[in-house]
């Protein structure tokens, strides 16, 4: 029996005819979990939005049908709209920072779940709810303001705020997608728990295939606005049907990098680093406080060798990247390529060729205000120290083509790429000066799952080209498993475990590392 | 495409800033060439079968036949009758007043309401208003891009420099700011406009010292906003220079700041400018100023011509500035839109 069915839905943009989502089908079953997958801008939240009636008239035009209890959601007054969102039909949004006012105490802003309510809630009903999405002491909690809480914390007082009038149908639109991969199990867990306690159905939107197989018992695969494949979970992965589909479901396949790297030559050595920042000031300098982001770190990395880093957030794994590229200060000593340290590269800033780095979030790394070509010809003018316009417009040239774009790009501007080549611009920006060690920090967590694939692709080809040295940060253990030989976990700010990938994937000897593969879904 | 290309095309669209936009700047162009709109000097003459110019050359009476070695009143009885003879003739600038010509020959007192010698009347010492307010407004526009250029400069300066050092440079900077920021402007003006010689030069140095003020707290802002960013990691780790970063990098993404403020802080000068004249503290009596016609038209409620035009003339400029800059603003808002 189905609770919510969509019928040849429709949704396009006003003002340009774009068509985001077209002859969507399908249904919900009632006690079901429903699984939608497939990259950004696929339409899967502008499904989500339109079944609660929550897309804007202005800017989308949408047609078809959604049947919800014998009605159809576009043909409801918004009045009868109201009564139905959150009391049966609810949602739980991505970003809960972004979810909950600021500026209202969590108290108010669950009291106004219960004066929309249509049946009485009582105050026991409020601690129940909150103690039943996991949160303890609940008085605390409630008296607190939204930044008080951590991001686990906040996206469980969401999830208790959409569940608390106790919905028929929860759609959850990439719940954990802004949490750590340990707490993104645990709520997800607590999620199918409540929804099959409280007799309800859930749409769980997201688009990691692996973590939706775990939890779902039927798939959809979703790609530019179209269904692609509908299918329960395991006919999804024993047979997928469609080119797309068995791309997603087969990309992940565990390899161990074993090739051993046999050389004494080091790129990267960090004896003893540590790193705090200043939390609370004083005129006096035992009164003053300071937060330890990295504790004696001791690590190496040989030439030609891949190194992962893993850790949760906090966990002190971008703060290392910083010191290694020498952009915060440290104590301890960093020696690059056995002879560069902290000194002589304050004296010669020429030296930071030899090592480079790729940030996470290729829209923030790249100036929106300068060309390709200026992004790409700085280090070589500043650092290589060509200046002759020729020589560097074939070497931005050449080296556009080597990371797999083309060079009637160079007179763009980066925000006319997507996050794919935009990561591409930034990786050929440090590829260009030919640095021995490249640091790569979350290089792939900005982009869509078949981008991630193919950087790393690029990755692996250009590492065997310009033998480079990678320095892998990242919570994606799956990545780490396919590209590094050797991995570091980080946790509190000490690494607390070392060895070649393989050992410390199938037989950790820390239970934390062990807590964060079962977490990752790996299988 | 650049981004100041999208806030280009988005200004565009606003009909009533484009507008703005173009009268303001047509206006202003032609006020640059005054001299040619309005000046009691002809642009030529000739004088029995000899060619003058006397706007570009100075000619004295003798030179025209006359008994004195100075420069003839070309208005007066002498040139007149001059050129009361077929043979001779002059041409005048459109309107034949400069700003601090008087004219003699009128036959009402000063100062006189409009008629066909002065269409917008005189003032109090016979000088022709319609010459004054063009002089004045060329005055106050190049004064207010002057005074605003200024602060843009010593603004960015300070900002930057807070902002992209950040620490104990900012706090310093920061408490210096306060300190300075906390003088008594029109006290030090009153002041000083009693020891020297006022002169527009000194006003602009005086307003300069405390107008960067406002204008540095935003580009601080945008400053320490934007060392953080991972472009500006990314031009660290290929070895530019503090400078370079500033200058390439962060500067160009903080100008938006700035742009917006722009027609608020010309129009606000305008007004600084005017207020000062209005109270007698601004630049000295010869000069044409709006406000120094405002004080006029104060002291003679009756001669509206005096009050009535310089009010159009300021709030004319006041708005077409204005509706400049909420253009401005919105086609930046509407960047994303």
């Amino acid at each position: 029996m189905s609770i919510l069915e969509f019928k040849k839905l429709n949704i396009g943009l006003k003002n340009t005819n774009a068509n985001l989502v077209s002859n969507l089908s399908f249904e919900l079953d009632r006690g079901e979990a429903l699984g939608i997958v497939g990259e950004s801008g696929s339409g899967k939240s502008l499904t989500a939005l339109s079944a609660l009636g929550l897309l804007n008239d202005n800017i989308f035009n949408s047609s078809g049908e959604i049947i919800f209890e014998d009605n159809n959601i576009f043909d409801l007054t918004s009045n009868e709209l109201n009564s139905i969102r959150g009391n049966k039909l609810s949602m739980i949004f991505q970003e809960p920072m972004l979810s909950l006012n600021p500026v209202k105490s969590l108290r108010s802003q669950i009291d106004e779940c219960i004066e929309l309510s249509n049946h009485k809630l009582t105050l026991n009903d409020i601690h129940e709810t909150l103690i039943s999405v996991g949160l303890t002491d609940i008085d605390k909690i409630l008296s607190s303001y939204p930044h008080m809480l951590s991001g686990g914390q906040r996206q469980r007082f969401m999830i208790a705020m959409s569940i608390i009038r106790k919905p028929r149908v929860i759609i959850a639109d990439e719940p954990t997608t802004a949490l750590d991969v340990t707490l993104q199990k645990q709520i997800l867990d607590m999620l199918i728990t409540l929804k099959s306690n409280l007799d309800m159905s859930m749409i769980l939107i997201s688009h990691d295939i692996n973590l939706i197989k775990k939890y779902c018992d039927r798939i959809i695969v979703m790609k530019e606005g179209k269904l692609l494949e509908s299918n329960t979970t395991s006919n999804i992965f024993s047979n997928p049907q469609h080119e797309y589909t068995k791309e997603l479901v087969n990309f992940k396949t565990p390899t161990y990098r074993n090739t051993i790297i046999d050389t004494q030559q080091l790129v990267l050595e960090t004896n003893k680093l540590n790193c705090k920042y200043l939390t609370k000031d004083s005129l006096f300098k035992h009164k003053r406080l300071y937060y330890k982001a990295l504790e004696n770190i001791n690590i190496y990395i040989k030439e030609g060798e891949s190194v992962g880093i893993v850790g949760e957030s906090g966990s002190g794994k971008t703060t290392l990247a910083m010191s290694i590229m020498h952009l915060l200060s440290y104590e301890g000593n960093i020696k690059i390529c056995e002879d560069i340290d902290k000194t002589r590269i304050n004296h010669d800033r020429k030296l930071r060729k030899n090592f480079q780095i790729i940030f996470q979030d290729p829209f923030s790394s790249l100036s929106p205000r300068m060309t390709i070509m200026q992004i790409l010809s700085e280090g070589v003018k500043s650092l290589l120290d060509i200046t002759d316009i020729h020589i560097i417009h074939r070497m931005c040239i050449s080296i556009l083509k080597d990371v797999g774009l083309d060079e009637d790009m160079l007179y763009r501007y980066p925000q006319e790429f997507s996050g794919g080549q935009r990561q591409r611009i930034a990786i050929a920006r440090a590829l260009i000066l030919q640095p021995k060690l490249l640091i790569l920090d979350e290089p792939t967590s900005a982009l869509d799952v078949l981008v991630q694939e193919s950087i790393v692709k690029l990755l692996l080809k250009k590492k065997k080209k310009y033998n480079l040295s990678y320095c892998f940060i990242s919570h994606d253990l799956h990545l780490i498993r396919k590209i590094c030989h050797r991995t570091y976990v980080m946790k509190d700010a000490n690494v607390i475990e070392e060895g070649p990938t393989k050992k410390v994937f199938e037989n950790p000897s820390e239970k934390y590392t062990q807590e964060l593969i079962d977490s990752s879904f790996i299988t | 495409m650049n981004t100041f290309d999208v806030i280009w095309k988005n200004f565009k669209r606003n009909k009533r800033s484009i507008y703005s936009l173009y009268i303001f700047l047509t206006l202003f162009i032609l006020s640059l060439f005054s001299e040619l709109i309005s000046n009691n000097k002809p642009i030529m003459m000739s004088v029995e079968g000899d060619m003058y110019y006397p706007y570009i050359i100075e000619y004295t009476e003798r030179d025209f036949g006359g008994e004195l070695e100075t420069t003839p009143d070309y208005k007066g009885y002498f040139i007149s009758d001059l050129l009361d003879n077929s043979n001779n003739w002059a041409i005048f600038p459109l309107n034949p007043h400069s700003y601090n010509s008087i004219n003699f020959n009128n036959s009402t007192p000063n100062p006189a309401p409009p008629s066909a010698h002065n269409i917008l009347g005189t003032d109090d010492r016979g000088r022709d208003v319609l010459a004054r307010l063009i002089y004045g407004f060329r005055l106050s526009v190049i004064f207010a891009l002057a005074l605003t250029a200024i602060g843009i400069i010593i603004g960015l300066f300070f900002g930057a420099i807070q902002g992209y050092f950040a620490g104990r440079t900012d706090l310093y900077l920061q408490r210096f700011i306060e300190i300075w920021g906390s003088m008594p402007e029109l006290y030090i003006l009153i002041i000083f406009a009693s020891i020297f010689e006022p002169s527009i030069l000194l006003l602009i140095i005086l307003l300069s010292l405390f107008g960067w003020i406002s204008l540095s707290d935003y580009v601080r802002a945008e400053f320490l906003k934007g060392r953080n960013m991972d472009y500006v990691n990314a031009a660290r780790t290929l070895g530019l220079s503090d400078w370079q970063i500033i200058v390439k990098h962060i500067l160009p993404n903080s100008l938006i700041s700035v742009v917006t403020f722009l027609p608020f802080r010309i129009s606000g000068a305008i007004l600084i400018l005017t207020s000062l004249d209005f109270l007698g503290l601004g630049v000295p009596p010869t000069t044409p100023s709006l406000g120094e016609l405002l004080s006029q038209g104060k002291d003679n409620i009756s001669a509206w011509w005096l009050s009535l035009t310089t009010f159009f003339v300021l709030v004319g400029t006041l708005l077409l500035l204005i509706f400049i800059g909420e253009g401005i603003r919105e086609s930046i808002s509407g960047k994303s839109s």
